[in-house]
């Protein structure tokens, strides 16, 4: 069984999100990681760049397979977990945590109206 | 367990031999363009034979490339006249040039899309037949010291014959999307190729790079040591390609490429024609 925090949002493309004001962190879920394997690594947008919701913004290298990362919201990308450069593997370890992989400053936190809570994401990964 | 209509999102499959020898990269993002296509249902789901461009050199992956050291170890070798293709699956650096053949299946992402492992093994059973029609048996494994080395490579006598990759577009691999998407499962395959010197040069590229990745020559193996060029040219001939073998001096790495092009499209249309799968010609890349 997968780990499904309360306080977060989530996609069903398997992204989560943790607002804090107007910011939103994104990662990819417990679900997620655990489905991939091993993450090997993780590319993703620089600092400044924009991203859109339902937009590709990076890619996530399991053991030799390539998936797209998909944007939960749109916005300005603030901040960028660097430290997956050098340890992919944080995202299987901690995917909620040091796992994170951008922060966004939202163009339009209406947005989030459009993601699941956790017991819709629950749902949707027992389809 | 995916059925193979799930796997292939369809119950017809294209079947061509697609390459573009004169522009190495454009050769290599095929792939992507034609995936594109078939997420919109502008194609059918595809098989594609394709060459490697004839220049000596490598296909690396972006995580090769992810550091300011990698990407200048990767220009000191274009400097010097090496080819250095960036490929758009994951794992590590492969030999390219003239001797290499790549297949690709290029499948439609749809709701009961398998595993990537489900893709992996559709993947490799389409070229252990083939190999099979050389009377080659072979069989999938890791094999440590090969260059991009995996759990899916074909291996033939404890030595590599294949590698392989996946790319998943339109969300994460071997989950539900509501984005349309492609699967892209690749196979390299040497055919004739120096394998001392394509060892070599993936060394120095990791070693200048600053990445511990290495290779052994002799954990690999080439199609040309495997099987005859009379075999070769027969297999080929006939199914319409190359149909003589030429003398000696002219069974070149293009020819053998050519010969084994020829032999896997007609084993990859078999391979799916016995399964109920109506396989026809693709158009053009267009």
């Amino acid at each position: 069984m997968s780990h499904i925090p309360s306080n977060l949002k989530y996609s069903k493309e398997h992204e989560w999100v943790r607002v804090e004001g107007n910011r939103a962190v994104i990662g990819i879920t417990d679900f997620a990681q655990s489905e991939l394997g091993d993450i090997v690594f993780v590319d993703l947008p620089q600092a400044g760049s924009t991203v859109q919701a339902g937009s590709t913004f990076g890619s996530v290298e399991s053991v030799k397979t390539v998936s797209d990362l998909f944007a939960p919201v749109s916005g300005r990308v603030v901040r960028v977990n660097e430290s997956l450069a050098d340890r992919p593997e944080q995202v299987n370890e901690d995917p909620y945590g040091s796992g994170w992989m951008i922060e966004v400053e939202m163009d339009d936190p209406t947005e989030l109206d459009q993601l699941l809570d956790a017991e819709g994401y629950q749902a949707h990964t027992s389809d | 367990m995916s059925s193979l209509t799930d796997l292939l999102g369809a119950e017809v499959l294209a079947v061509a031999w697609l390459d573009d020898l004169r522009h190495p990269q454009d050769n290599v993002d095929l792939d992507v363009r034609l995936g594109g296509e078939v997420a919109r249902g502008l194609r059918p789901p595809l098989a594609r034979v394709w060459r490697a461009a004839p220049e000596p050199g490598l296909a690396v992956s972006l995580r090769d490339l992810a550091t300011a050291q990698a990407q200048a170890a990767a220009d000191r070798l274009r400097g010097e006249g090496w080819l250095v293709v960036v490929r758009n699956t994951g794992g590590t650096a492969v030999p390219q040039g003239d001797g290499v053949l790549h297949f690709s299946l290029i499948l439609p992402r749809t709701r009961r899309s398998g595993s990537t492992d489900a893709y992996y093994r559709l993947l490799t059973e389409v070229l252990i037949a083939w190999l099979a029609g050389y009377g080659v048996e072979a069989a999938t494994g890791p094999l440590p010291g090969s260059y991009c080395d995996g759990q899916y490579n074909v291996v033939v006598g404890g030595r590599k014959l294949i590698g392989t990759a996946q790319s998943w577009r339109g969300g994460l691999a071997g989950m539900a999307s509501g984005h349309p998407g492609y699967i892209l499962a690749h196979a390299c395959i040497m055919i004739d190729v120096d394998l001392v010197s394509g060892t070599r040069l993936i060394n120095r590229f990791y070693a200048e790079a600053g990445l511990p990745d290495r290779v052994r020559a002799e954990a690999s193996v080439c199609l040309r040591d495997l099987v005859p060029d009379d075999v070769l040219g027969a297999q080929a001939g006939s199914h319409g390609g190359a149909a003589f073998v030429p003398p000696v001096s002219a069974r070149t790495p293009r020819w053998r490429a050519d010969a084994a092009a020829a032999g896997l499209l007609a084993a990859a249309a078999a391979y799916f024609a016995a399964r109920g799968i109506r396989t026809a010609a693709a158009a053009g890349a267009g």
